[in-house]
């Protein structure tokens, strides 16, 4: 039942990944970000036993709250305040991405299965975990807006607790909170940079940040 | 008799039934909109006053466009042969049957683009060059699925995918059941693919073609509609639902689960409105993608998880 | 154990202090002295810590979490110097900067003030680390922090340091988390726990398994090696450090870097250990350091922004750090040796190549000319500094580029002798070109204006460079066992 779980889990993370990596607008990839937080807080659940229910308690919750609520809404309201141009005019198209989605995926499935199964991870959570950095990259990568960026850095994060998840679960708690709370900070501070680049340069295209080369 | 009747009960369902269902949808969506909406017999009464109705013939039109509506209802009805109602009781069944099932639905089609283009209209013209483009974007999809679902029992034939439990990781199914019901939506020209109840003709792809169609003509086509639709439903309601082994019973969930998909999609079709035309073709790439994602993770036989 | 509880605690207490006081209404002159204060204390309070270890050996306290053995004190005391240092010289600094470009305004000089604190402070973190997710969290939390050090107000280009900066370490930090996690993955087995402290891994070395090892500590490289500079991963390098202020620059190569390359010196020894001292590890980072080399070879003619020059430069000096290690033997000694070399030579470099540039009202070196006669000081200061970066005997620099070389030889590896020999060369060309055309020469458009430098800063100018003489002749005996006995920690792993 807990097996079946992660992996419906794990797909539904993937689809918010093809869903991110697909959407041609800021606040849809924003969206499948904050969806993503939420299928990532459901996890530490199916990790729980006996010893640490109380630690994957506050994690889901935390993670619930940190990934799921406040980040994508204080990037919705930097969005809002940035007036930020609609469409995110990916460099590399539509067709392209999905294509990428598919063969990481793909690929990342059979590296996980070459690897074979660690005790620690069940094959479910790396192959998700891998697929997910690929995307993460990609976006960051292939995207001409600075907000993009941002999304993928928390993609790329999240691919990261996926890995962790397992291993949170036999260390101290203080650990994963401070992971959190890097993350937190993280989109913050990125945030005021934004805005720095805004009223800088008066757009948050990655074009405008080219002037030194070499 | 009793055998002749559980050999041809599943296209007998079809033909019976099907009316029926769309009739469901219609009323949900009617209801949902707070109208109290025609009556579940209505599609019924439809095919019943379009048959009594002359037909007329355009003078552009040649013989195709008189033998098209008769070929593509029964391309239909053969396709619905393939898929059984009770399990192992499948009217036609042999190795490598989604060939031929999936070449009679692509004949009925390719025939109603033939008799759309054959009346020379332009609209015609527009509807079909949609559904040509459409249908290279869908066929590979319930191909690749059909072909997971059955690489997974083993049994190059489309009935032991009913007939079977599918062993594999339970989740990864899942990636193929979304493209099924993509598919479903598409191929039947349900929103958010094309919107069947649409005045605008520059908006068709499916009503577009029918337009010069009259009488029994028309009622042939809409029935063909009708029969695909349920073929459709059909197969997504085989696939998502385990097997029984008590006949009886399994037809009972089977017709429940059948009208639970008739207040799906008509459920899908008052949230949502068309898509736009231009990303038609995103989403059903994307449904591809999906489809050939849920196809490499299931064949490798990954039963470890 | 309890004494050193309480010096750390003084610690904690003395940047809270700082940061408090920071935050309350003063002008630009006094914020700037806080640091000064916070960083002597520190360096004070770290000292009998530091003569303990030396003393009596590794100490690790909240149960193992944090770790001082004689390769972190090591760290520890060239940040601490480092950051004195250069404290004192920001107060100096920006008061040359207020008098060509006017006053930064208070909230500028006091957000600078706090950042560079807990900068200071998270640096420390890093380095008495002994819980590889402890380190992972300063370590990226030093990036978030130092971020917004590089954003000057009269400079808009530094936006764009600043955000290339933010996106490439955090993307490089993230690929280290997968390391970490890893880590630890590797470190699963059936007899222990999983391990998550440094010298329970060197401890259970053998349980390791070594080829996930070995992939973690690809991540690691990658993702700690963009913290550090290492090619081709560096490319934040030049633009974060020539648009920064120049105190900040100076913080970044004399300290940050080593402090994200001393995390790959604690993952190391594990992996050797793990693989069994086959040297996979090793040839990584001496791939790693090659192509860094390589880099700065080839970039270093091009550039006319002195402190992209000297940006470079330290992609060079990271570069032969990262060879040194990949060569073993006596090549870590020398590497540990570069590190302190290189820290100390960088930072004068930048706080000449700081005053100079503000004196002339550019950092393009075709434009600034006759540097010796117009300000004696620092004229002379960065052309000896300059010299030193590129390897002129007998400095210190020149010592351990030739104990590189020595070990090179004396294992075998002639083609990286002849790709190291040929790379220093080409590059000490290339600087020694620009450096006398910035030095020497005849500078017709400003007048000559007396130069005022405060004793302190002149004193501890001479001080460095006395430093710098004495390791490039002779290393005095403790320093040496010091050394030595971070060279076994690096090759053999952090034990208690």
């Amino acid at each position: 039942m807990k097996e079946n779980l992660l992996i419906w889990v794990s797909l539904a993370i993937i689809l918010t990944n093809l869903y991110a990596i697909s959407s041609s607008r800021l606040t849809y990839m924003i969206k499948a970000v904050a969806a993503q937080g939420f299928l990532l807080s459901i996890l530490p659940l199916l990790l729980i036993n006996e010893k640490n229910i109380i630690e994957m308690l506050i994690l889901m919750f935390v993670g619930v709250v940190i990934k799921g609520l406040v980040i994508p809404h204080y990037l919705l309201k930097t969005i809002k305040d940035i007036k930020v141009q609609r469409n995110v005019n990916p460099l590399i198209g539509f067709s392209f991405s999905i294509i990428y989605a598919l063969v990481t995926s793909v690929l990342s499935f059979y590296v996980v299965k070459k690897i074979g199964s660690n005790h620690m991870f069940s094959s479910a959570q790396a192959f998700v975990a891998i697929a997910t950095a690929f995307i993460g990259l990609y976006i960051i990568v292939a995207r001409r807006n600075v907000v993009s960026q941002i999304i993928g850095y928390l993609i790329l994060e999240n691919s990261g607790f996926i890995l962790s998840l397992s291993v949170a679960v036999s260390q101290p708690l203080f650990v994963e909170m401070g992971v959190l709370l890097d993350l937190l900070v993280g989109v913050f501070i990125m945030t005021m940079a934004v805005n720095h680049i805004y009223s800088e340069h008066n757009s948050v295209e990655v074009d405008s940040l080219e002037r030194l080369t070499q | 008799m009793n055998n002749i009747l559980t050999i041809i009960a599943s296209p007998l369902a079809a033909i019976i039934f099907s009316p029926l269902f769309v009739g469901i949808i219609v009323k949900i969506k009617a209801l949902l909109s707070g109208r109290k909406g025609p009556p579940l017999i209505q599609q019924y009464s439809n095919i019943f006053k379009l048959l009594k109705k002359e037909i007329v013939y355009s003078k552009t039109t040649s013989s195709i466009f008189k033998i098209a509506p008769v070929v593509i209802l029964s391309t239909t009805i053969l396709a619905t042969c393939f898929i059984p109602l009770v399990p192992e009781k499948t009217t036609f069944q042999f190795q490598g049957d989604i060939i031929l099932m999936l070449y009679l639905l692509g004949l009925s089609r390719f025939f109603l683009i033939l008799s759309a283009l054959d009346t020379g209209s332009s609209f015609e013209g527009m509807g079909a060059s949609r559904e040509a483009f459409y249908s290279a974007l869908i066929e590979p999809i319930i191909f690749i699925c059909l072909v997971t679902l059955m690489c997974l029992t083993k049994n190059p034939t489309i009935s032991s995918i009913f007939d079977s439990q599918i062993n594999s990781g339970a989740g990864m199914i899942i990636l193929t059941i979304i493209p099924l019901f993509v598919v479903l939506l598409a191929e039947n020209t349900r929103i958010p693919f094309d919107d069947p109840t649409t005045h605008l003709e520059l908006t068709m792809i499916h009503e577009v073609m029918i337009l010069d169609n009259s009488g029994p003509s028309l009622a042939f086509m809409e029935y063909a509609s009708y029969i695909k639709l349920w073929l459709f439903s059909l197969i997504f309601a085989l696939t998502i639902l385990p097997s029984f082994d008590n006949n009886i019973l399994f037809s009972l969930i089977l017709a429940v689960t059948m009208s639970l998909i008739a207040v799906f999609i008509g459920f899908i079709e008052f949230i949502m409105a068309r898509v736009h035309l231009l990303k038609i073709p995103q989403l059903l790439f994307s449904a591809a993608v999906i489809a050939l994602l849920g196809f490499f993770i299931n064949i490798t036989k990954f039963l470890t998880w | 154990m309890t004494i050193i509880s309480i010096l750390l605690f003084s610690i904690l207490i003395s940047f809270g202090l700082g940061i408090l006081f920071a935050a309350r209404k003063y002008n630009q002159k006094q914020l700037l002295k806080i640091p000064v204060f916070i960083a002597s204390a520190v360096f004070i309070l770290f000292l009998p810590i530091e003569l303990k270890v030396l003393q009596t050996g590794p100490i690790a306290i909240i149960s193992n979490n944090l770790l001082f053995d004689a390769l972190a004190i090591y760290h520890i005391l060239l940040v601490n110097i480092i950051f004195l240092v250069t404290s004192i010289y920001s107060v100096g600094y920006f008061r040359k900067h207020a008098e060509k470009h006017g006053e930064y305004n208070v909230s500028f000089v006091r957000r600078y003030t706090i950042l560079w604190q807990l900068f200071h402070l998270l640096l420390l973190v890093v380095l008495m680390s002994n819980n590889i997710g402890l380190m992972w969290v300063a370590l990226e939390a030093t990036t978030l922090i130092s971020a917004f050090l590089i954003i000057q107000p009269s400079n808009p280009l530094s936006i764009e340091a600043m955000w290339k900066y933010l996106i490439v370490c955090s993307v490089g930090i993230a690929f280290g988390f997968m390391g970490t996690i890893l880590t630890v993955a590797a470190s699963d087995n059936n007899i222990t726990e999983p391990i998550f402290l440094f010298t329970q891994l060197v401890e259970h070395a053998d349980l390791i398994n070594p080829k996930l090892m070995l992939l973690a500590f690809i991540f690691i490289v990658v993702g700690f090696g963009t913290k550090s500079g290492l090619s081709p991963m560096h490319t934040w390098l030049p633009d974060a450090h020539s648009q920064a202020p120049t105190p900040v620059s100076a913080v970044f190569s004399g300290v940050m870097l080593n402090c994200a390359f001393f995390g790959i010196m604690r993952y190391m020894p594990i992996t050797e250990l793990a693989m069994g001292n086959e040297g996979h590890a090793r040839s990584i980072l001496l791939a790693l350091g090659i192509i860094s080399v390589i880099f700065a070879v080839i970039f270093i003619p091009m550039q006319h922004d002195v402190k992209r020059l000297l940006a470079y430069c330290s992609v060079e000096h990271i570069g032969i750090i990262a060879i040194g290690l990949g060569l073993g033997g006596i090549g870590t000694f020398a590497a540990l040796l570069h590190i302190v070399n290189h820290s100390f030579s960088k930072v004068l470099a930048f706080f000449s190549a700081g005053y100079i540039s503000e004196e002339y009202g550019t950092r393009d070196m075709r434009k600034i000319k006759a540097a010796i006669q117009h300000m004696p000081m620092w004229g002379t200061t960065f052309f000896i500094a300059m010299l030193i970066l590129i390897g002129v005997a007998p400095f210190a620099i020149f010592f351990s580029e030739f104990l590189i070389m020595k070990e090179a030889f004396f294992s075998g590896r002639y083609i990286i002798i002849i790709f190291f020999m040929i790379a220093t060369i080409a590059i000490f060309i290339s600087i020694l070109k620009l450096v006398l055309d910035v030095s020497f020469g005849i500078n017709s458009k400003t007048k000559i204006q007396k130069e005022k430098v405060g004793h302190i800063i002149k004193s501890i100018i001479i001080a460095m460079f006395f430093v710098l003489l004495l390791l490039g002749l002779w290393i005095p005996s403790p320093f040496s066992d010091f050394l030595k006995s971070a060279t076994d920690i690096v090759q053999n792993g952090a034990k208690l």
